[in-house]
């Protein structure tokens, strides 16, 4: 809250008015809650290079800050991306989608085997919309 | 087991608690080690009330906790509550309810409430899109703004009340941040419901009840919940994610 606001605040308190808010169900007093410092966030549209890719199912990044840095990892997609903001790491992300997007379409089935083939089939079924 | 039964993987719940209030009982204040004796060996930790603006402290829980964090059991003078910090599904919330309700009930006479109160914060990180918040990613949630104002808000601070057959749910939606690094903050959507039932003349609420209060208060509350969060933010809860 801006000194602004508070001071607004304090000045209608003063003139008795007060929030209007019925009692509380009570919250674990004076904690913090508990947070975890890795977060997961559910991403479907992608944007790099002009281009947008949808995925129908949510794909997971899992964001972590370590020093000095932004990590975005996706272990199903192998990837790992960096950066120094939660934007650009984002941004990174979005450029490995797009970039193995056009890669794994362009493979014909016979071209690859194993791990390449599942990856395949995963950006098959995203789709590209410019 | 139906929905509401349903613990979702990847849940946002950060805090959920169910608690009773009732008249001013000064056995609870004075002999709550009658209580904490019989829960001791699953909430081995003792916290006591830290002094803090205007409310007295003998108005302030006793928390009793377990050693892993997971669960508090609340006692005070006027209220007594379970909070669960991971949230293991109603099914086992409720069974550890009721366990540790039953045995203050055999501790203390309490009999007629004042509120039955439960509370469901939940906690959703988002990455802003272009500098706003990807509300409608996440939740179901419209606002009848004049055609000036953009319905892409950057930040969000909103609270209201409403009534639900004879009782009601204060719901919070708020833009919290946490600072991470020099600059750098990670930013979430914090959605707080707080559902109360008091006691009225026509309809008084009885500890004995407690068991039938508690399936209501969690049922209205999850059922909000559901009708909140988009069928997208939901694929994710479940697990159906790449």
């Amino acid at each position: 809250m801006s000194v602004a606001r508070e001071y607004i605040y304090e000045e209608l308190h003063d003139y008795g008015w007060s929030y209007k808010k019925k009692s509380d169900t009570h919250q674990r007093y004076e904690e913090q809650h508990d947070v975890p410092h890795v977060k997961k966030y559910p991403m479907k549209e992608f944007f790099s290079d002009g281009k947008v890719i949808v995925s129908k199912r949510p794909v997971v990044l899992t964001v972590a800050f370590e020093d000095e840095q932004y990590y975005a990892t996706n272990d199903n997609l192998n990837i790992f991306a960096v950066g120094d903001s939660i934007s650009s790491v984002v941004e990174d992300f979005s450029h490995h989608i797009v970039h193995f997007y056009e890669y794994y379409t362009n493979k014909g089935e016979d071209e690859i085997v194993g791990n390449a083939l599942r990856l395949k089939e995963i950006y098959d079924s995203f789709q590209k919309l410019i | 087991m139906d929905q509401s039964d349903v613990v979702y993987p990847n849940q946002p719940l950060v805090d959920v608690v169910f608690e009773i209030r009732f008249p001013g009982e000064v056995r609870v204040e004075c002999e709550r080690h009658l209580f904490w004796e019989k829960i001791r060996d699953d909430y081995k930790k003792v916290l006591v009330p830290q002094k803090s603006g205007d409310t007295p402290l003998a108005l302030m829980p006793y928390k009793f906790r377990r050693e892993d964090d997971s669960m508090t059991v609340m006692v005070c003078l006027n209220s007594f509550a379970l909070s669960a910090a991971r949230y293991p599904g109603y099914q086992e919330f409720s069974k550890e309810i009721l366990r540790v309700y039953d045995l203050f009930g055999q501790t203390f006479d309490v009999d007629e409430l004042t509120r039955v109160g439960w509370r469901y914060i939940n906690v959703i990180p988002f990455i802003r899109e272009d500098g706003i918040i990807p509300l409608s990613r996440f939740l179901n949630l419209g606002f009848k703004v004049p055609k000036s104002v953009p319905e892409e808000f950057k930040n969000l601070n909103l609270l209201f009340e409403s009534e639900h057959e004879g009782s009601s749910v204060i719901t919070q939606l708020q833009t919290i941040q946490r600072h991470v690094a020099l600059g750098e903050q990670e930013e979430a959507l914090l959605l707080d419901f707080d559902y109360g039932r008091v006691s009225t003349d026509d309809d008084i609420l009885r500890f004995k009840n407690v068991p039938e209060y508690l399936k209501e208060a969690h049922d209205k509350t999850r059922q909000l919940f559901e009708d909140f969060i988009t069928d997208e933010y939901r694929q994710y809860l479940n697990g159906d994610v790449i």
